[in-house]
């Protein structure tokens, strides 16, 4: 278990090594290494759970939860990439959340209607455009909230993350077709739900 | 063809497929709301990658205190050392016990001299000879009054193959359960 990860890793690439040092700096208990990589993942690891948990403080819960998760298993980490298997965690973290709604279902998501959108630095300076951008992708996010979780799970997996059909097969454990099926379901239905929107996203 | 056939009866799935890099069906050109259709996914689509989310609400690494409680408990890091690289003993002891148990069970079972019928004599030849000579020193035993040379019951023999047995069985269980504790979800 406790291998080292030097030699199973490709160190070529200076992310990964970068972050495979975290890691061994982590399991040997070094917890600024292991809020070094939270530092590093947390945004990217809130944008995909929050597209398929969306429900800002509920999709925080689930990525801590999955941090919780990651520091308590360092010593399963058998190399390769961090990210990916933050990602892995992640994807878990939020199905079970979305299971746990399904469980004890209180109220719908909240719309996200927020002020505090905001783009990337550097995304954007036209105000304009940040406002049109801002608009198309609120809406986008109630569409995402109105379809169903798996639809849902599949379609940001597929066209977001850009894992490809068997990943996402293995991910959620369900047969390939399940998951084809549920792409093009999910597309069609996000369509309908647009349509008297599209020409926020036409041109 | 398709440019006779209504809309309605054009397959929707096989355009939305085509965003996956399936094939573009020949709809998409000859029906204008199938064109259209195709159009609209691939906006949604390209939008759904640029698509802004929410700011994240707070800072998610983890304090001294989250670590704490996260420390696993007692039996949670024993259930984590077996099975693991570092437990070389419950694997073989497993074998062990449970090659011991199917050679009892094994031996209880066979009708031979060597097992159970040897196994059914309570009492060794040599208490016999001391008994039917009683004040005759046995030249073998030495004393006559000690406790006679048995080998076990069955009944012992079995119940100690199948508690071998279950051992072993409980200890291959323990690494099963350690190992699926120990992984990821």
């Amino acid at each position: 278990m406790e291998e080292d990860l030097r030699s199973t890793t490709v160190p070529d690439d200076p992310v990964q090594r970068r972050d495979l040092i975290l890691i061994e700096r982590a399991r040997d208990g070094d917890l600024d290494a292991f809020n070094d990589l939270v530092a590093l993942y947390q945004d990217s690891l809130f944008a995909l759970v929050v597209r398929m948990v969306p429900d800002r403080d509920q999709a925080a819960d689930a990525v801590q939860e999955a941090f919780f998760s990651a520091y308590r298993n360092l010593s399963s980490f058998r190399g390769g990439s961090v990210k990916s298997w933050l990602n892995r965690i992640c994807v878990n973290a939020a199905m079970d959340t979305q299971r746990a709604r399904k469980r004890r279902p209180v109220q719908p998501y909240p719309e996200l209607e927020d002020e505090s959108w905001q783009p990337r630095a550097g995304d954007e300076v036209d105000p304009e455009r940040i406002a049109v951008h801002a608009e198309r992708s609120r809406a986008l996010a109630a569409a995402l909230a109105h379809i169903t979780d798996d639809q849902r799970t599949a379609i940001v997996l597929y066209d977001v993350e850009g894992y490809d059909y068997a990943e996402i097969a293995e991910m959620t454990g369900v047969s390939l077709g399940t998951v084809k099926s549920r792409i093009h379901r999910g597309r069609l239905s996000l369509r309908e739900i647009l349509t008297d929107r599209m020409e926020l996203f036409r041109g | 063809m398709a440019e006779h056939t209504p809309h309605a009866r054009h397959d929707r799935f096989a355009i939305a497929d085509a965003l996956g890099g399936g094939v573009v069906p020949s709809t998409v050109r000859t029906c204008p709301a199938c064109g259209a259709l195709h159009v609209d996914l691939l906006s949604i689509q390209s939008a759904l990658r640029h698509a802004w989310t929410p700011p994240r609400p707070r800072d998610l690494r983890l304090t001294i205190a989250d670590v704490a409680r996260l420390k696993p408990a007692l039996w949670r890091r024993v259930l984590g050392i077996i099975g693991s690289a570092q437990d070389a003993i419950t694997r073989p002891l497993g074998i062990a016990f449970t090659s011991l148990g199917i050679g009892g069970l094994l031996l209880t079972a066979l009708p031979l001299g060597i097992g159970a019928g040897m196994a059914t004599t309570p009492v060794s030849e040599y208490a016999i000879r001391a008994e039917q000579t009683p004040g005759m020193p046995s030249d073998t035993t030495g004393d006559a009054t000690a406790p006679p040379l048995t080998t076990p019951s069955p009944d012992l023999l079995l119940l100690a193959s199948v508690g071998s047995l279950g051992t072993g069985g409980a200890i291959f269980v323990l690494r099963r359960v350690a190992s699926r504790t120990r992984g990821v979800r």
